[in-house]
């Protein structure tokens, strides 16, 4: 379902020598939203940013902005903003050389271009450093350059390419919610492309999740996390318990599947006889059995524990192709030790079923 | 994007360089191998006759390889403290490498006559300093050649294990001081072997630059002391003999692609 | 211990190498201001003497015009040829890429000598004998492999990101590339500019075999005064050869830095 949006994109597809890297990608984006562009490296996050900014054309497809077909139109007629993966400061420009480019390559006169430019340092707290040279700045200083700049012009949409992903983790956290705040005050039209999970679903409005080349999921970050669609999205994002099963009944809305460490209830309505995979995240998870209709839950033997301070993760014994994994408040934990047997539990409504992979 | 368009841009310079380069060389081997009836090596065989020539390439290959060592015994120290000097300290140091570097030869060549006379700077210097009583002749012999020839090219051993010391300062500060070792062991089992590619490039371009050196053995030594390079102009600007100069030329061509060759082989093995 | 020992060794070796190194160009500027006659340090007085007599050294001038029109020529065309085989090199995808790039280079690695004996044989066997097309031809065998050297290495460092940059910032993909590329490239293509013209200047062993009675190259002429009887006026001359290196040296510096002109950075 896409609803006509600021920004729409319909069934755009790419290939690199006949390898397909997008593959009917449709998007809607409504005007000062923030949504990010998640997945791994290679899935096509830059590519599709490319085209969006006219660098690349698509094989097929359209990008429509505020009710123009961008199709025709080269990058610099766009209006689009980019903040470059590498930065892509300008080397021979000072910062503030670098922040009145666009407004150069507009035309505006000395005036405004002075202005604008004061403007956006102050904006990004660089007033200090407008003379120096690009090459001298830290990190984060040209990160927020390259913010500047790209924002400097107005755009009608900005574009991000992993724009954190070369900082520290300390500077990153501090520069998302400094990043998040001045788009929302300017109500920017914003994708954001991340492989970092995290940062997608601290910063955005909507989360994309991509996968070979199509969207496997579009959703409110808490959606994405909560009910992923599809097993990729389920392990991309956060981390999830996973096991083997087949159902065994089905009634009601609800199923029984049958798992080698014992039978799991979940809400969905599939044949019996299904191979499938049953999913639960682990911050659901309690130790104990099931405290009532409501709830279900496996035994298995412990594997490992790791204490992290506040929680404390433990992992089952399973088979190759399953995953057990359970995060407790460090206090909650018990005396629960590798080696020994525990009974997990969770709500009905927590499980997680997936047609099993064709093996 | 496909670019296979670009190819065109490259054919005017390979044009050129097969025109003008290649193709000089390569009429210059077969003219070397060619009399008036075909093929034939009597030029060859005209040249090695007898030990002199055997002699001129004994000498150009000692000129050289005593030129790489001892460029390597000053030039690896040297360059290993420019590469920790500082700031300004060190721009100095560069700057008064490149300038003996980018400066002709034969100016420097010049300097040196001058310099090594028997009233020149250096016997003054060392007779200020009472290590000899009267002046001691160094133009014309072998050890005046190689404090010339030792002076042109040192920059080019410096540069490389320079650049090379430079790298490992930036990939591990501190990692040597965790090995545990004393300096000595950290020496030989870390530094070093990170610097051998510099040391490798520096010996290549210093050995393969010395054994085509003409102008200082020409003006610190005279006509008497024949190398390959100076048998090769004398054959063409004196003898007017061009197919001996061509079979020298080809020789002296040979030993430096061995050169280049060589260290390219083992610059690629130590890479992989 | 070592490791101070080391250091202090290291250092003193440092010092005697640029001493040594910059002994021959001392000696000359110093022989050149001695009003004696015979190669003396001056001892009380300096004296431009020999500087004056500089216009009767027989040929100098037009050994300085010859060589700066050939060097000036060569670098232009090694330019033109060298750009665009840079940019096929580095931003082409066809097989062979790292050979033309090894083969155009290659000429720094041969000896000079040889590459002018097969020049000179080539010319003649052409029936080519007039000296002044023979050492332009030459000359940009010389000096392409600087020019290509230093562009290559520029455009692999050359952050093609910055064009697309400037094209998303409002710049047609013509003005992108004249705007960000040209600045930014700049510094290489002065270094390997300089550099070439310098080697072109300073280029004996080709020019040796190419040049002729009436048509002398400056090496060349300099070989010649240094073959007769020099007189301290070849180091007048010679610490002007110095003082023009020195001025490329800062500009280059300026440029492109010092480092970067070394091959080091
Ligand atoms: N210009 C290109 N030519 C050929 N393949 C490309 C090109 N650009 C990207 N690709 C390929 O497309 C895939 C997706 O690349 P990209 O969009 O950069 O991924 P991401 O940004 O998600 O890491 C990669 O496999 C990459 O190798
Ligand atoms: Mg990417």
């Amino acid at each position: 379902m896409t609803q006509a949006g600021h920004l729409q994109i319909e069934g755009v597809a790419r290939r690199f020598r006949q390898v397909s890297v997008l593959d009917g990608i449709t998007l809607a984006v409504a005007r000062g939203e923030f949504v990010s562009l998640l997945g791994p490296s290679g899935c096509g996050k830059t590519t599709l940013l490319r085209i969006l900014a006219g660098l690349l054309a698509p094989d097929s497809g359209s990008v429509r902005l505020g009710g123009r077909d961008l199709g025709a139109l080269p990058p610099h007629r766009r209006n689009v903003g980019v903040v470059f993966q590498s930065y892509a400061l300008f080397p021979h420009l000072t910062v503030a050389g670098n922040i009145a480019f666009g407004l150069r390559a507009r035309r505006q006169t000395r005036a405004q271009i002075d202005s604008r430019v004061a403007e956006m340092l102050a904006m990004v707290q660089l007033g200090p450093l407008a003379d120096r040279p690009v090459a001298q700045l830290s990190g984060g200083q040209q990160q927020r350059v390259a913010i500047a700049r790209a924002l400097a012009v107005s755009p009608d949409l900005v574009l991000l390419d992993e724009p954190l992903s070369a900082l520290d983790r300390k500077l990153r956290e501090t520069m998302q919610v400094e990043l998040r705040t001045l788009l929302r005050r300017l109500g920017m039209t914003a994708i954001f492309v991340t492989h970092d999970q995290e940062e997608a679903l601290a910063l955005s409005d909507r989360v994309a999740v991509m996968h070979a080349g199509r969207i496997a999921q579009l959703g409110t970050p808490q959606a994405v996390y909560d009910r992923p669609a599809t097993p990729f999205v389920l392990d991309f994002v956060g981390q999830a318990t996973v096991l083997c099963g087949r159902i065994a009944a089905a009634a009601g809305g609800t199923v029984r599947v049958d798992t080698a460490y014992g039978p799991v209830h979940a809400p969905a309505a599939l044949p019996q006889g299904e191979a499938v995979l049953v999913a639960v995240r682990p911050e659901r998870i309690t130790l104990g059995a099931p405290a009532g209709a409501e709830w279900t839950g496996v035994t298995l033997p412990l594997a490992t524990r790791t204490y992290l301070g506040s929680r404390c993760l433990l992992h089952g014994a399973v088979a190759a192709t399953e995953r057990a994994t359970v995060e407790l408040p460090a206090a909650a934990a018990g005396d629960a030790a590798p080696g020994s047997t525990v009974a997990l539990s969770w709500r009905v409504a927590d499980t997680l079923l997936y047609p099993a992979p064709p093996a | 994007m496909r670019r296979p368009g670009l190819v065109w841009l490259v054919l005017p310079a390979l044009f050129y360089g097969a025109l003008l380069f290649a193709l000089p060389l390569a009429l210059l081997l077969i003219g070397s191998a060619r009399g008036p009836q075909g093929w034939t090596l009597a030029a060859y065989s005209r040249f090695f006759a007898g030990s002199y020539a055997w002699g001129v390439v004994a000498r150009t290959l000692r000129l050289a390889a005593l030129t790489t060592l001892l460029s390597l015994a000053l030039g690896y120290p040297a360059g290993f403290a420019l590469a920790r000097l500082r700031g300004r300290l060190q721009s100095l140091a560069v700057a008064a490498l490149l300038l003996p570097l980018s400066l002709s030869v034969i100016v420097k060549a010049f300097g040196w006559t001058v310099l090594l006379r028997r009233d020149g700077v250096v016997n003054l210097g060392l007779q200020a300093a009472g290590l000899t009583g009267a002046p001691v002749r160094l133009l014309f012999t072998e050890t005046g050649l190689l404090i010339g020839i030792v002076n042109i090219f040192l920059p080019f051993m410096m540069l490389p294990i320079y650049a090379s010391v430079r790298q490992i300062d930036r990939l591990l500060p501190e990692a040597a001081a965790t090995l545990g070792g004393g300096p000595l062991h950290c020496f030989l089992r870390v530094v070093l072997p990170l610097t051998l590619p510099g040391v490798g490039a520096g010996c290549t371009l210093v050995f393969s630059l010395a054994i085509a050196a003409y102008v200082i053995p020409t003006l610190l030594m005279g006509d008497a002391y024949q190398t390959l390079p100076t048998t090769i102009a004398t054959a063409f600007l004196y003898l007017q003999d061009p197919q001996r100069g061509a079979v020298a030329g080809t020789v002296l061509l040979a030993l430096s692609l061995l050169v280049v060759g060589m260290s390219a082989h083992f610059a690629a093995r130590g890479a992989a | 211990m070592t490791g101070r020992l080391a250091r202090l060794i290291a250092g003193a070796a440092l010092v005697c190498s640029l001493v040594y190194l910059l002994a021959p160009l001392l000696v000359i500027v110093l022989v050149s201001l001695s009003p004696s006659p015979v190669f003396e340090l001056p001892h009380d007085a300096l004296s431009a003497v020999w500087y004056r007599r500089l216009g009767t050294l027989e040929g100098l001038g037009a050994s300085v015009v010859l060589s700066f029109e050939v060097a000036a020529a060569a670098t232009v065309a090694s330019l033109l040829l060298g750009t665009l085989a840079a940019i096929a090199v580095v931003r082409g995808r066809f097989a062979g890429r790292q050979a033309a790039a090894t083969f155009l280079v290659s000429p720094l690695m041969l000896p000079g000598l040889v590459i002018g004996i097969a020049t000179l044989q080539f010319f003649r066997s052409l029936g080519l004998s007039a000296a002044v097309p023979s050492l332009l031809l030459a000359h940009v065998v010389v000096v392409l492999p600087f020019v290509v050297r230093t562009l290559v290495a520029g455009l692999a460092r050359f952050d093609f990101a910055l064009v697309d940059a400037a094209r998303t910032l409002g710049l047609s993909y013509p003005l992108a590339v004249v705007q960000v590329m040209v600045p930014v490239l700049a510094p290489s293509f002065v270094t390997g500019a300089l550099f070439g013209f310098l080697a072109s200047l300073d280029n004996y062993p080709v020019s040796i075999f190419l040049t002729d009675v009436y048509h002398r190259t400056l090496p060349i002429q300099l070989l010649q005064y240094l073959g007769e009887s020099p007189d301290p006026t070849v180091a007048a001359l010679s610490t002007l050869i110095i003082a023009l290196t020195v001025v490329v040296l800062i500009v280059g510096d300026r440029v492109a830095g010092l480092n970067r002109m070394a091959g080091v950075a």
